[in-house]
């Protein structure tokens, strides 16, 4: 099992809300396309729809207990690193190919940093953590059924656009999900599987 | 006609036993045992040792396919010239050596006992080798020459072409049937050893089995019977329900409807490829929920 990172240009709507009553600054928003299913990616990877969808649907538990953080900058880590928390995914959903979604950006120190890129009209990128494998397919490393997605971190452009930049990943021990995923998440996958089987989707 | 004949030192017989060993290896999924016999192939019958120059004449005599009855006989005095130059002491030392290797590190005792078709003509041809290189042979020059004849007729006899098809012409539907599960089993064990648990595995196994096999599926339908039951179990129990949240306790109130409707928990009668993906996706779930990790 690798840690999968893929690099995204982020193409983002601004959404801010009013300055507060005591004059602190509302909440910053971005929203905008996080993920593509099914296409060739900027790292030589595509991932299948059904399963992007159906780790879309997983992470919808995380979104909705505001446990979707994620970083600013690369992390080498399948864990994620309180201290480097930037955002949180506060919505997430699908049309089509494309996974959107609604980031807060948190008033936390990489936060603030986050919030003075985005402000002063910084171009930044997107990219999806996960843990999985992938298996050659020509030129293109397609990821497998076994994928877990962990977050998605803000992250700049990379030096080298249109290169492969992150074909190659780290080898993590699979044990690690018990880490990263509580009792709750595992059984809330599983019995999406369930469901998703009943309802034809799987 | 006298002569003596040595399986163990039968080049092309010993190379027969090789390719055997290799291809049951492969079935079984013995990839160790199959570098070792290659690595032992490749260190005594490397292109300098006599036991190679040996094995390629072998080759000339008993794979060629010629139609006219001259060539083979050019071919024939060809290979007794080069064959004569041979050393058979070498040739004594380096198979020995061979011999003793093969049975020291493959340690199977059926290794130089594997049937081989068209053995009498492997014997003759090595026999007849060795008769040029004057051993084991006690015969006149007449039986020499009627030796000769012999593997002349055989180098000039139409020999079917051993395609893979042909071989498999010549498997019945049970050999097929047996190899392709063995082959199949092997692949899905080495890609999905990380990803199904045991119960999956078995569960597979059995449905694999159990349409012309009722134990097996008298054994897969108590699987899934035990598995419903744990399950409803232990969805139900309260330790569990009380760790979960509202929107996961709610989805699992459903997937104890499905477990209690007809189509699922009628296992018997709905036996089939939706009913297992099913249950499989259920020994998941039931795996994460007895889970002690939090």
């Amino acid at each position: 099992m690798k840690l999968l990172k893929e690099w995204k240009d982020f193409d983002y709507e601004i959404l801010k809300e009013d300055t507060l009553a005591d004059g602190r600054p509302g909440k910053l928003f971005v929203k905008g396309v996080i993920q593509r299913a099914d296409t060739l990616n900027q790292n030589g990877r595509i991932y299948p729809k059904d399963v992007l969808l159906r780790e879309v649907e997983n992470y919808k538990k995380v979104v909705v207990e505001r446990r979707a953080m994620g970083e600013l900058d690369h992390a080498d880590d399948p864990v994620v690193n309180l201290k480097n928390v930037s955002h949180l995914i506060s919505d997430i959903w699908v049309e089509g190919n494309v996974v959107l979604g609604k980031i807060e950006i948190l008033p936390t120190p990489m936060g603030n940093i986050a919030r003075s890129l985005i402000e002063s009209n910084v171009k930044l990128g997107i990219s999806s953590r996960a843990l999985g494998s992938v298996r050659s397919h020509g030129d293109a490393d397609v990821v497998q059924d076994d994928l877990h997605l962990i977050c998605w971190d803000l992250v700049s452009e990379p030096s080298t656009p249109g290169a492969f930049m992150m074909r190659e990943a780290k080898e993590v021990d699979p044990k690690v999900l018990q880490k990263i995923f509580s009792k709750s998440d595992r059984v809330d996958r599983a019995v999406n599987e369930i469901l998703g089987i009943k309802k034809g989707q799987v | 006609m006298g002569f003596k004949h040595n399986k163990k030192r039968n080049v092309g017989l010993i190379s027969e036993f090789f390719s055997r060993y290799i291809a049951g290896a492969f079935i079984d999924g013995r990839h160790n045992d199959i570098a070792t016999a290659r690595k032992i192939w490749e260190k005594h019958l490397h292109p300098k040792s006599e036991t190679y120059k040996e094995f390629v004449l072998f080759n000339a005599l008993y794979e060629s396919n010629l139609k006219s009855k001259e060539v083979a006989y050019s071919l024939l005095n060809r290979a007794k010239d080069v064959c004569k130059n041979q050393s058979q002491e070498v040739l004594d030392s380096e198979k020995a050596a061979l011999i003793n290797e093969v049975k020291a590190t493959l340690k199977d005792k059926d290794f130089f006992d594997r049937p081989v078709s068209n053995f009498k003509t492997f014997a003759t041809v090595q026999v007849l080798m060795n008769a040029w290189r004057g051993i084991g042979f006690k015969g006149d020059i007449a039986d020499l020459a009627t030796l000769e004849e012999s593997v002349l007729e055989h180098m000039c006899t139409p020999k079917a072409t051993n395609s893979l098809e042909n071989e498999a012409e010549k498997l019945t539907t049970s050999e097929i049937d047996s190899l392709v599960v063995k082959l199949m089993t092997e692949k899905l064990n080495k890609r999905y050893e990380n990803l199904l648990s045991e119960t999956q595995r078995r569960m597979l196994q059995l449905y694999v089995f159990s349409q012309n096999d009722t134990e097996k599926k008298a054994s897969l339908v108590s699987l899934l019977e035990d598995l419903k039951t744990r399950t409803l179990k232990s969805v139900k129990s309260p330790v569990l329900t009380e760790s979960l949240d509202r929107t996961v306790k709610t989805k699992l109130q459903e997937v104890v409807k499905l477990l209690e409707e007809s189509s699922y928990s009628n296992i018997l009668e709905n036996l089939g490829d939706d009913l297992i993906a099913f249950y499989m996706t259920i020994a998941k779930l039931t795996e994460e929920v007895e889970s002690k990790s939090e």
